[in-house]
């Protein structure tokens, strides 16, 4: 067994008291299901902060600092891991013909979750690290150059999270 | 055997062995199974965020736990006025 160690962050809305643990995030809009989902940078955890977990009325909000330790074979690294990229592409991909053959339509994305879920697929995958691209040129130093990774992470296992702190109380800009 | 050549096997286990009926079957219960796998998450959510409150009540912060150890070692305004009061009662005792 090789342990591989994360330290990662987590944005939620100011609550008093602060949080002791992250919040489970449930519901079709999460790219990898229900589950816990932390930020690689604190760059976009602010971001994610900024944006979605503060509004002109409730301005504050809270960036938190999680550790995760985890057995290196638990987890899906598409991000920095060439063979989990491919192979993960490969998996989505094998799914939607299947769906597409049986079911006469392509698969959205909560289908997939729900369908590794069901079959319990994946099960001992514990982190899966994933990226998009930022939104906009206003993340990046270069106009227009997507060279920046929007790294997430995300947590099936909640007992991997091995600590969890309050890091920074902010206030959108 | 490797990581993705067990996740693989197994993930093609399923795909191809699911008949058109089981596709149907299982799109008409997707939705009540994820139901219970997120009332399982939520559970195991609560028991871990317990956990970490019952360390964090368990465990005083570094700063304050030395504090205390040092406030019981050295003596306390109470306890320093006392030793005084004895020793000017032993000096007056030694002057009689």
């Amino acid at each position: 067994m090789r342990l591989t160690n994360l330290k990662v962050f987590h944005t939620q809305s100011y609550t008093i008291p602060a949080l002791n643990f992250p919040k489970l995030a449930t519901g079709y809009e999460q790219w990898l299901g229900d589950g816990f989902y932390f930020w690689q940078d604190e760059y976009f955890a602010k971001w994610w902060g900024e944006s979605k977990k503060s509004n002109p009325i409730n301005p504050r909000y809270t960036i938190y600092l999680a550790y995760l330790e985890f057995d290196s074979d638990d987890f899906i690294d598409t991000v920095f891991n060439e063979e989990d990229y491919y192979q993960f592409c490969n998996n989505i991909e094998k799914f939607a013909r299947k769906c597409q053959e049986n079911l006469g339509r392509k698969p959205s994305l909560p289908e997939f979750n729900e369908f590794l879920d069901a079959y319990k697929l994946w099960d001992n995958i514990c982190v899966i690290r994933f990226q998009d691209l930022p939104e906009s040129s206003q993340h990046l130093e270069v106009e227009g150059f997507y060279y920046k990774k929007r790294i997430q992470i995300r947590v099936k296992n909640p007992k991997i999270i091995t600590k969890f702190v309050l890091h920074k109380n902010l206030a959108r800009v | 055997m490797g990581k993705w050549d067990k996740l693989n096997s197994e993930f093609d286990a399923v795909l191809d062995n699911l008949t058109k009926e089981d596709w149907i079957k299982w799109d008409a219960s997707r939705k009540d199974l994820k139901k219970e796998r997120q009332k399982e998450l939520l559970a195991q959510s609560l028991i871990c965020e317990q956990s970490f409150i019952l360390i964090e009540d368990e465990c005083q912060p570094p700063d304050k736990y030395e504090f205390d150890k040092y406030q019981e070692i050295l003596p306390s305004p109470i306890n320093s006025g006392f030793f005084l009061l004895n020793f000017h009662v032993w000096i007056i005792i030694q002057n009689i």
